[in-house]
């Protein structure tokens, strides 16, 4: 399990990550969500050693981060590369190498993610020969070879087609199946509602949501509910507004009201319902609402980083 | 610091370098060029001033002197022959001397000579003066438009002037022997021990060449190891690769292999080098009785190994801070010129190799290595003692300088690679150093 407690980093006075505190289990996949120069980026480098923080701990299974005790990590970061002018299997066996493994079994390993990713056939074709989309499967199975314990995939699913991002998707699930600890991070708020168990959101450094994806979900519903019913119904005690929608109704409620007594009254009409569900904001209109609002966020100096502070932040390491 | 993962990094650098086409033309063309330069050219040279004094010519002869109204006025010239230092040439037997015809023709006066020589009717126009006895002046007049003609050409002309001169008035033996004194002298100097010593410029010129050779390959090895560290970080910064690899190495590991890949990629280059180097030219250098001291190789590799260090640790901060290899290659330049600038004062090393320059040249870290290899190459011919107090402390000072170097590069290493788009300016670099 992944622990980040109280974690803090600041630049030149700017505190870009504030007092963060998370968990990710094994064999779960949790998001980290965020606005551009959220923090983001930072964290993960704090997380992946390759800054410090200037306060807090972040251990995985009770062991530091740091030296030789650190997991097996990988981390594709959003901007990501391939050194070009080698064979793909050379490529990957040298991350696999890398990551521990000894040259024979990192080029089996090899051999099993470029199956996997359908890029067998170009096992001994230079990198710079793949497509683009190739390429990003390729940087794929250069962070997923060496059986990492956790994974840090930032972006994963751009540039790669429909299918390729099945492909991923269900490359994700058997690593979660296996126990990997997957910190996924992503502006993708759909896949991050099929794929995460888990949320962290953070905004200007500061946590601004943690928790379930579904309970932050229903937390941010506007006590609104989507009726089936065959019939047209008519206003009861406790509904504010009722509108048609698609050969549903958009029922919402007043403040007060409460969703049994609603459906009771519905029913009192004679009304045959079929279903009475309540209406689940999308992540991306949390996601909207709470960086536009400001919720969480604190008055002191926090923000991105600057060009400067990040001068300041690797030297001191 | 993990071993294996060194390693690993460390072959990898290896293995990419030596596969790169750009290697494998350095490692053949370097050499072809400077056998071209060195021995093609030369021997070009040589055929061509022998292939002229070889030819036979007719020369205008203008006697305003009067003293070779008696002298024949054609003649076979005989080149001396020379001794020869080529070992493979030694045992073949040696080729009887060719004669050269000359024809004199006298002419009455300048003018006339020279309109002669304009029309292509002598090859050379010899001018004697009135006062030729007091003054010893001689003017010849040639349509020659090469740029360095040797004088020696003009060997028949100058030995028909001294024969006749000296005709009536020595035998031809105490002639000869008086125009071939200059090419029998044994010159005696005191060697290192205080001994007198036949004076043997074949091998005082192959134990200049020698460290100086071992000198200038070391700056070789030095800039080209630096180099390939230079375009590898840069080129992974470019790729933004590094991040991926820092998930799975530490900086310190990732940079400890570069160097260790890189370096040996630059120490295999020159080594191969050296190796060409003395296959082609052992015969010659057992022949003149030169071997390498193992003392010249021991400190060659010591100075190679930290004025490495010194440079790549320059040069890796150099390609993590630019934003591409274009910008990185302007900067490293002048850190390659930085290591050469001792051979532009090559004079000053040769001349007084203990002089207050060649000593601060050496002991300055940045031009230690080259320059104390010059001073060796100097000392190997003037007999001068470097004293060892001064090649320690050269040592010593490019050992530390170059663990600070490192230290110093591998946390602008660790700040560059994260930095993409923009190349921080000095101020903001020393800012970084100056952080615990």
């Amino acid at each position: 399990m992944l622990q980040v407690r109280n974690v803090r980093k600041v630049y030149d006075g700017r505190t870009v990550v504030n007092d963060v505190t998370f968990d990710v289990a094994a064999g779960e996949i949790f998001a980290l969500l965020g606005p551009n120069g959220a923090g983001k980026t930072t964290l993960i480098r704090m997380i992946t050693d390759i800054v410090r923080p200037d306060g807090g701990t972040i251990s995985f299974d009770g062991k530091s981060m740091t030296g030789s005790q650190r997991p097996r990590t990988a981390y594709l970061p959003e901007e990501r590369g391939l050194y070009k002018k080698v064979p793909v299997m050379d490529a990957l066996a040298y991350f696999g190498e890398l990551k521990g493994l000894s040259n024979a079994d990192a080029r089996r390993e090899a051999i099993e993610l470029l199956e996997e990713f359908g890029l067998a056939a170009w096992t001994k074709k230079q990198v710079a020969a793949l497509s683009k989309g190739m390429q990003q499967k390729l940087q794929l199975c250069s962070a997923l070879i060496g059986q990492p314990e956790l994974l840090i995939l930032d972006e994963p699913f751009t540039g790669l087609d429909p299918i390729n991002v099945q492909v991923l998707e269900d490359v994700l699930r058997r690593r979660r199946a296996e126990g990997t600890t997957v910190l996924l991070s992503t502006h993708q708020m759909n896949k991050v509602e099929q794929q995460c168990d888990r949320a962290l959101m953070i905004n200007r450094g500061h946590m601004v949501l943690y928790g379930d994806v579904g309970e932050i979900r229903r937390q941010h519903a506007a006590n609104e509910f989507l009726l089936t019913a065959d019939g047209t119904p008519r206003a009861v005690a406790g509904v504010k507004t009722l509108v048609a929608e698609n050969g549903h109704w958009r029922v919402a409620l007043e403040k007060a009201a409460h969703p049994a007594s609603v459906l009771r009254s519905l029913l009192d009409q004679g009304l045959a319902v079929r279903a009475f569900v309540p209406v689940v904001p999308p992540l991306e209109d949390i996601f909207v609402h709470v960086v536009q609002s400001g919720v969480g966020l604190d008055q002191g100096k926090s923000g991105p980083p600057t060009m400067d502070d990040l001068y300041v932040q690797v030297g001191a390491r | 610091m993990n071993t294996n993962k060194v390693l690993v990094i460390a072959k990898r650098e290896y293995l990419t370098t030596v596969r790169r086409k750009a290697f494998v033309v350095t490692l053949l063309l370097t050499p072809a060029i400077f056998f071209f330069a060195g021995i093609v050219s030369t021997r070009m040279q040589i055929s061509q001033a022998v292939a002229r004094l070889n030819e036979g010519r007719v020369v205008a002869v203008v006697d305003s002197s009067g003293l070779y109204a008696g002298a024949p006025f054609a003649f076979d010239y005989t080149a001396p022959t020379e001794l020869n230092f080529d070992p493979r040439q030694a045992k073949k037997p040696a080729a009887a001397p060719k004669k050269v015809p000359v024809i004199l023709r006298h002419y009455t006066s300048q003018q006339v000579a020279l309109d002669s020589l304009e029309a292509g009717k002598v090859k050379s126009a010899l001018i004697i003066s009135s006062d030729f006895l007091a003054s010893g002046r001689v003017r010849i007049y040639e349509n020659d438009t090469r740029t360095f003609t040797n004088s020696s050409d003009q060997r028949p002309l100058t030995n028909w002037l001294s024969r006749n001169l000296l005709d009536g008035l020595a035998d031809s033996v105490r002639v000869d022997r008086s125009l071939g004194i200059g090419r029998r002298l044994d010159y005696f100097t005191k060697d290192r021990e205080g001994q007198w010593a036949l004076k043997d410029d074949a091998k005082e010129l192959a134990g200049f060449l020698l460290p100086f050779a071992l000198g200038f390959l070391l700056a070789m090895a030095i800039i080209t190891g630096g180099q390939y560290l230079l375009q590898g970080v840069s080129e992974e910064k470019e790729s933004r690769i590094l991040e991926s690899l820092l998930c799975s190495v530490t900086p310190a590991e990732l940079l400890t292999g570069k160097m260790l890949g890189l370096g040996s990629a630059g120490l295999t280059l020159v080594g191969v080098w050296i190796m060409a180097g003395a296959f082609t030219s052992a015969s010659v250098l057992s022949f003149i009785h030169v071997s390498v001291p193992a003392s010249l190789l021991i400190l060659g590799l010591l100075y190679f190994l930290f004025g490495y260090i010194f440079y790549a640790s320059i040069m890796m901060a150099v390609g993590s801070l630019t934003s591409n290899l274009r910008e990185a290659t302007q900067f490293s330049g002048y850190l390659t010129l930085l290591n050469v600038c001792p051979f532009w004062a090559m004079y000053v090393f040769i001349n007084t190799p203990n002089s207050a320059f060649a000593v601060g040249m050496s002991l300055f870290p940045p031009t230690a290595a080259t320059s104390m290899m010059l001073r060796m190459s100097a000392s190997a011919v003037s007999g001068a003692v470097i004293p060892p107090w001064q090649i320690a402390t050269s040592l010593g000072l490019l050992a530390v300088s170059g663990f600070l170097t490192l230290l110093a590069g591998s946390k602008l290493f660790r700040l560059g690679m994260l930095l993409y788009g923009k190349t921080p300016n000095l101020p903001e670099i020393m800012r970084i150093l100056r952080q615990p």
